[in-house]
Protein backbone atom coordinates (compact mmCIF):
# COMPACT_ATOMS: atom_id res chain seq x y z
CA UNK A 1 0.00 0.00 0.00
CA UNK A 2 1.47 3.09 -0.99
CA UNK A 3 1.42 6.05 1.49
CA UNK A 4 -0.38 8.27 -1.21
CA UNK A 5 -2.94 6.08 -1.38
CA UNK A 6 -3.54 5.63 2.13
CA UNK A 7 -5.18 8.54 4.53
CA UNK A 8 -4.82 9.22 8.30
CA UNK A 9 -8.18 9.72 10.04
CA UNK A 10 -7.48 10.74 13.73
CA UNK A 11 -9.97 10.90 16.37
CA UNK A 12 -11.03 13.27 19.55
CA UNK A 13 -8.47 11.20 21.53
CA UNK A 14 -5.71 11.22 18.79
CA UNK A 15 -6.11 7.68 17.80
CA UNK A 16 -4.98 7.48 14.05
CA UNK A 17 -6.68 5.15 11.72
CA UNK A 18 -4.57 4.68 9.01
CA UNK A 19 -7.36 3.59 5.48
CA UNK A 20 -6.96 3.28 2.24
CA UNK A 21 -7.93 6.47 0.14
CA UNK A 22 -10.42 4.83 -1.84
CA UNK A 23 -12.61 3.87 1.71
CA UNK A 24 -11.88 7.02 3.18
CA UNK A 25 -14.16 8.78 -0.04
CA UNK A 26 -16.52 6.92 1.04
CA UNK A 27 -17.21 9.69 2.70
CA UNK A 28 -18.51 12.57 0.47
CA UNK A 29 -17.49 15.04 3.36
CA UNK A 30 -13.91 13.49 2.93
CA UNK A 31 -13.92 13.03 -0.44
CA UNK A 32 -14.53 16.93 -0.67
CA UNK A 33 -11.54 17.62 1.40
CA UNK A 34 -9.21 15.39 -0.25
CA UNK A 35 -10.55 16.59 -3.64
CA UNK A 36 -10.90 20.46 -3.21
CA UNK A 37 -7.55 21.76 -4.55
CA UNK A 38 -5.51 23.21 -1.60
CA UNK A 39 -8.33 24.67 0.56
CA UNK A 40 -7.61 22.02 3.31
CA UNK A 41 -3.88 22.44 4.46
CA UNK A 42 -4.14 19.36 6.39
CA UNK A 43 -5.67 16.90 3.92
CA UNK A 44 -2.00 17.68 1.44
CA UNK A 45 -0.72 15.24 3.86
CA UNK A 46 -3.60 12.85 3.77
CA UNK A 47 -4.23 13.73 7.20
CA UNK A 48 -7.77 14.41 8.40
CA UNK A 49 -8.33 15.32 12.31
CA UNK A 50 -11.96 14.63 14.02
CA UNK A 51 -12.30 16.48 16.98
CA UNK A 52 -15.70 15.57 17.67
CA UNK A 53 -15.75 11.90 16.64
CA UNK A 54 -14.22 9.58 19.33
CA UNK A 55 -12.37 6.45 18.68
CA UNK A 56 -15.05 3.87 19.27
CA UNK A 57 -17.42 6.10 16.54
CA UNK A 58 -14.19 6.36 13.98
CA UNK A 59 -13.33 2.87 14.28
CA UNK A 60 -16.72 1.92 13.45
CA UNK A 61 -17.57 4.33 10.75
CA UNK A 62 -13.96 2.98 9.02
CA UNK A 63 -15.62 -0.36 9.04
CA UNK A 64 -18.37 0.71 7.36
CA UNK A 65 -16.27 2.50 4.43
CA UNK A 66 -14.78 -1.22 3.83
CA UNK A 67 -18.44 -2.84 4.06
CA UNK A 68 -19.58 -0.34 2.01
CA UNK A 69 -17.08 -0.54 -0.88
CA UNK A 70 -17.35 -4.92 -0.62
CA UNK A 71 -21.44 -4.06 -0.35
CA UNK A 72 -20.92 -2.43 -3.91
CA UNK A 73 -18.77 -4.67 -5.02
CA UNK A 74 -21.40 -7.50 -5.01
CA UNK A 75 -20.94 -8.72 -1.06
CA UNK A 76 -24.04 -7.90 -0.02
CA UNK A 77 -23.45 -8.51 4.01
CA UNK A 78 -25.37 -6.77 7.11
CA UNK A 79 -23.54 -4.60 8.74
CA UNK A 80 -24.02 -4.67 12.32
CA UNK A 81 -24.18 -1.35 14.57
CA UNK A 82 -24.53 -1.95 18.41
CA UNK A 83 -27.66 0.05 19.56
CA UNK A 84 -25.62 2.06 21.78
CA UNK A 85 -23.51 3.42 19.22
CA UNK A 86 -26.47 4.20 17.05
CA UNK A 87 -27.37 7.89 17.81
CA UNK A 88 -23.51 9.06 18.37
CA UNK A 89 -22.71 7.42 15.08
CA UNK A 90 -25.82 8.68 13.27
CA UNK A 91 -24.31 12.50 13.99
CA UNK A 92 -21.21 11.33 12.32
CA UNK A 93 -22.05 9.84 9.90
CA UNK A 94 -24.03 12.83 8.93
CA UNK A 95 -21.66 15.33 8.92
CA UNK A 96 -19.51 13.17 6.63
CA UNK A 97 -22.52 12.49 4.51
CA UNK A 98 -22.19 9.28 4.62
CA UNK B 1 -7.30 -4.84 1.70
CA UNK B 2 -8.93 -4.95 -1.83
CA UNK B 3 -6.85 -6.23 -5.27
CA UNK B 4 -6.55 -2.93 -7.57
CA UNK B 5 -8.70 -4.66 -10.63
CA UNK B 6 -7.85 -2.38 -13.92
CA UNK B 7 -10.51 -0.54 -15.12
CA UNK B 8 -13.03 1.27 -12.88
CA UNK B 9 -15.39 -1.35 -10.77
CA UNK B 10 -18.73 -1.30 -11.80
CA UNK B 11 -20.72 -1.42 -8.87
CA UNK B 12 -23.62 -4.07 -8.57
CA UNK B 13 -25.63 -1.47 -5.86
CA UNK B 14 -25.12 0.87 -3.66
CA UNK B 15 -24.51 0.62 -0.07
CA UNK B 16 -27.39 1.98 2.11
CA UNK B 17 -25.73 5.26 3.81
CA UNK B 18 -24.68 5.02 7.01
CA UNK B 19 -27.39 7.76 8.14
CA UNK B 20 -29.93 5.16 6.60
CA UNK B 21 -28.74 2.14 8.97
CA UNK B 22 -28.43 4.29 12.00
CA UNK B 23 -32.09 5.50 11.41
CA UNK B 24 -33.00 2.15 10.92
CA UNK B 25 -31.50 0.54 14.33
CA UNK B 26 -32.62 3.94 16.31
CA UNK B 27 -36.53 2.86 14.99
CA UNK B 28 -35.93 -0.07 15.97
CA UNK B 29 -34.96 0.28 19.22
CA UNK B 30 -37.39 3.51 19.74
CA UNK B 31 -38.37 1.85 23.13
CA UNK B 32 -34.82 2.66 24.57
CA UNK B 33 -34.54 5.88 23.41
CA UNK B 34 -33.95 8.83 25.74
CA UNK B 35 -31.76 11.69 26.07
CA UNK B 36 -31.18 12.03 22.11
CA UNK B 37 -28.66 15.09 22.69
CA UNK B 38 -27.53 16.76 19.89
CA UNK B 39 -28.91 14.91 17.39
CA UNK B 40 -30.17 16.62 14.50
CA UNK B 41 -33.82 17.80 13.86
CA UNK B 42 -34.21 16.10 10.18
CA UNK B 43 -33.01 12.74 11.92
CA UNK B 44 -35.30 13.11 14.37
CA UNK B 45 -37.94 14.07 12.22
CA UNK B 46 -37.30 10.72 10.78
CA UNK B 47 -37.39 8.40 13.71
CA UNK B 48 -39.62 10.03 16.85
CA UNK B 49 -42.99 9.67 14.35
CA UNK B 50 -42.11 5.43 15.53
CA UNK B 51 -42.66 6.69 19.23
CA UNK B 52 -46.04 5.52 21.07
CA UNK B 53 -47.27 8.23 23.15
CA UNK B 54 -45.48 7.05 26.32
CA UNK B 55 -42.22 6.69 24.25
CA UNK B 56 -42.19 10.26 23.01
CA UNK B 57 -42.71 11.60 26.62
CA UNK B 58 -40.16 9.69 27.93
CA UNK B 59 -37.49 11.02 24.84
CA UNK B 60 -38.82 14.48 25.72
CA UNK B 61 -38.55 14.49 29.33
CA UNK B 62 -34.92 12.84 29.49
CA UNK B 63 -33.79 15.46 26.91
CA UNK B 64 -32.66 18.24 28.59
CA UNK B 65 -31.83 21.88 27.62
CA UNK B 66 -33.60 21.98 24.30
CA UNK B 67 -36.88 22.23 22.98
CA UNK B 68 -37.82 19.05 20.80
CA UNK B 69 -41.08 20.89 19.75
CA UNK B 70 -40.33 21.30 16.40
CA UNK B 71 -40.56 17.96 15.54
CA UNK B 72 -42.77 16.78 18.26
CA UNK B 73 -45.50 19.84 18.00
CA UNK B 74 -46.95 17.46 14.49
CA UNK B 75 -46.90 14.05 16.55
CA UNK B 76 -48.74 15.49 19.60
CA UNK B 77 -51.13 17.23 17.22
CA UNK B 78 -51.92 13.31 16.07
CA UNK B 79 -52.21 12.42 19.68
CA UNK B 80 -54.34 15.07 19.96
CA UNK B 81 -56.72 14.01 17.43
CA UNK B 82 -56.52 10.56 18.03
CA UNK B 83 -57.35 10.51 21.38
CA UNK B 84 -59.98 13.02 21.45
CA UNK B 85 -61.29 13.25 18.31
CA UNK B 86 -61.65 15.23 15.18
CA UNK B 87 -64.59 17.58 16.59
CA UNK B 88 -62.57 18.53 19.64
CA UNK B 89 -59.29 19.36 17.22
CA UNK B 90 -61.23 21.24 14.72
CA UNK B 91 -63.01 23.34 17.62
CA UNK B 92 -59.43 24.25 19.01
CA UNK B 93 -58.14 24.88 15.51
CA UNK B 94 -60.93 27.70 15.35
CA UNK B 95 -60.75 29.14 18.79
CA UNK B 96 -56.92 29.46 18.62
CA UNK B 97 -57.72 31.18 14.92
CA UNK B 98 -60.63 33.37 16.15
CA UNK B 99 -58.32 34.52 19.13
CA UNK B 100 -55.36 34.78 16.87
CA UNK B 101 -53.26 32.77 19.53
CA UNK B 102 -51.51 29.41 19.30
CA UNK B 103 -50.41 26.89 21.60
CA UNK B 104 -48.49 24.11 21.11
CA UNK B 105 -50.38 20.27 21.12
CA UNK B 106 -48.43 18.91 23.89
CA UNK B 107 -49.48 22.12 25.78
CA UNK B 108 -53.36 21.21 24.35
CA UNK B 109 -52.99 17.66 25.09
CA UNK B 110 -52.37 17.82 28.87
CA UNK B 111 -54.95 20.62 29.58
CA UNK B 112 -57.58 18.54 27.73
CA UNK B 113 -56.65 15.22 29.08
CA UNK B 114 -56.47 16.88 32.96
CA UNK B 115 -59.70 18.63 32.40
CA UNK B 116 -61.26 15.19 31.13
CA UNK B 117 -59.98 14.18 34.37
CA UNK B 118 -61.58 16.22 36.04
CA UNK B 119 -64.97 15.87 34.74
CA UNK B 120 -65.05 19.20 33.30
CA UNK B 121 -65.30 18.37 29.82
CA UNK B 122 -67.06 15.23 28.19
CA UNK B 123 -64.49 12.81 25.55
CA UNK B 124 -65.45 12.93 22.20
Amino acid sequence: MKKEDTVKLISAEGFEFVIDKEAAMVSQTIRNMLTSPGSFAETQDGKVTFPEISTTILEKICQYFYWSLQYARGKETDFHIEPELTLELMMAANYLHT
Amino acid sequence: MFEKRSGRIRPFREAPSLVDLCVKIAIDNVRYLGDVGETDLHLLKRILPHCTKDQLIHVEDSTVGRDLSPVTDVLWMQFYKKDFGEKSFNIVVERMKENKVTFGWKQLYEVISCSIKMGNIKCK
